[in-house]
């Protein structure tokens, strides 16, 4: 991939209309929105929109876009955000046919089993077992753990993003937190990651 | 169920430090990508919505679409608030009219007047 320079020339020369300049934004900027919209949403087409999306919000604002923040922090700050729409989005419809309570605690416990891991020091299979461990929090659960433990987003940010009480984020984390590592219990022993540490 | 204090750090289960294992396992995890052909689609979506700038006559017309149904809507309120008022005030006598009645209402009392007591010297 050829580079054409920092993030603020290429955007001068996106708002000039150089296409290929946008195009490298994508290019760069790709992977970051991904793991945004993705780790919240799931794969699947409306993860693939909402990306669109985003890159699309950016182009528009191009012209607005004064630098105050990195445009990677844009990025993500606008991938948030309509993942987070979309969740709610998600919720709403869903409960128009089904009653779960607040923290989603519906789901049953066998869910939460450890994993079988064939090879625990296999660093692919680990992250295999880690993904397969996030997809089977609930949306609820697996935004905090999100925007908590994997974008570094204080519980206050994290609250406000979510808007729910500071308590409920930390009272999800905890539950979060509990599956997790009962499904990842004998990950947590293996490949460098020791509990305690 | 109680709610933990947010702003005592010792709830926050991002610092519990049996956590640092499972942080640790979460950033190992390689960052997803969307399906391929993803910036050619993107740069389609841009590429077929390109923004314009609107012409004097096209942001009057979209200025007028805009305020036309709230301009008709203000328009038929004041219209019935004059009906309103012009129906309230039919109700009551204006100056002239009340001056009219009372002079329709002393003629009437004289005629009734001379009917009542009629004038009989002329017959005696």
């Amino acid at each position: 991939m050829k580079e054409f320079g920092s993030d603020e020339q290429l955007i001068a020369r996106a708002r000039n209309g150089d296409q290929s300049a946008f195009r490298q934004i994508i290019q760069r900027h790709e992977s970051l929105v991904a793991s945004t919209v993705i780790r919240l949403l799931g794969r699947g087409h409306e993860a693939d929109d909402i990306g669109q999306e985003t890159f699309v919000r950016c182009f528009r604002s191009l012209q607005q876009f004064r630098g105050d923040s990195e445009l990677s922090t844009y990025l993500v700050t606008i991938a948030r955000n309509l993942s987070l729409t979309a969740l709610t989005r998600r919720a709403r419809s869903r409960s128009r046919f089904v009653s779960l309570d607040d923290d989603g605690a519906a789901i049953d416990d066998h869910h939460f089993k450890p994993l079988d891991p064939v090879d625990p020091t296999d660093a692919s299979e680990r992250r295999e077992m880690v993904e397969l461990a996030l997809s089977r929090l609930s949306e609820a659960h697996r935004a905090v753990v999100v925007l908590r433990l994997m974008q570094g987003l204080s519980t206050r940010e994290a609250a406000a993003a979510l808007s729910v009480p500071e308590g409920t984020v930390l009272s999800r984390l905890a539950r979060a937190c509990t599956q997790l590592k009962s499904l990842l219990t004998p990950y947590l022993h293996h490949g460098g990651a020791v509990e305690g540490a | 169920m109680t709610i933990p204090d947010p702003r005592d750090p010792a709830n926050d289960p991002a610092n519990d430090s049996t956590l640092g294992s499972l942080r640790t396992l979460l950033e190992q995890l390689a960052p997803p990508r969307f399906d391929s052909g993803f910036e050619e689609r993107v740069l389609a979506r841009v590429t077929e919505q390109p923004r314009r700038t609107l012409s004097a006559d096209e942001r009057l017309a979209a200025v007028g679409r805009r305020w036309l149904p709230w301009l008709a809507a203000a328009a038929a309120l004041l219209a019935m608030v004059d009906w309103q008022a012009s129906v309230g005030k039919a109700g009551k006598p204006t100056a002239a009219v009340a001056t009219l009645s009372q002079t329709a209402s002393d003629e009437a009392s004289e005629t009734a007047k001379e009917t009542t007591t009629p004038d009989w010297s002329a017959y005696k």
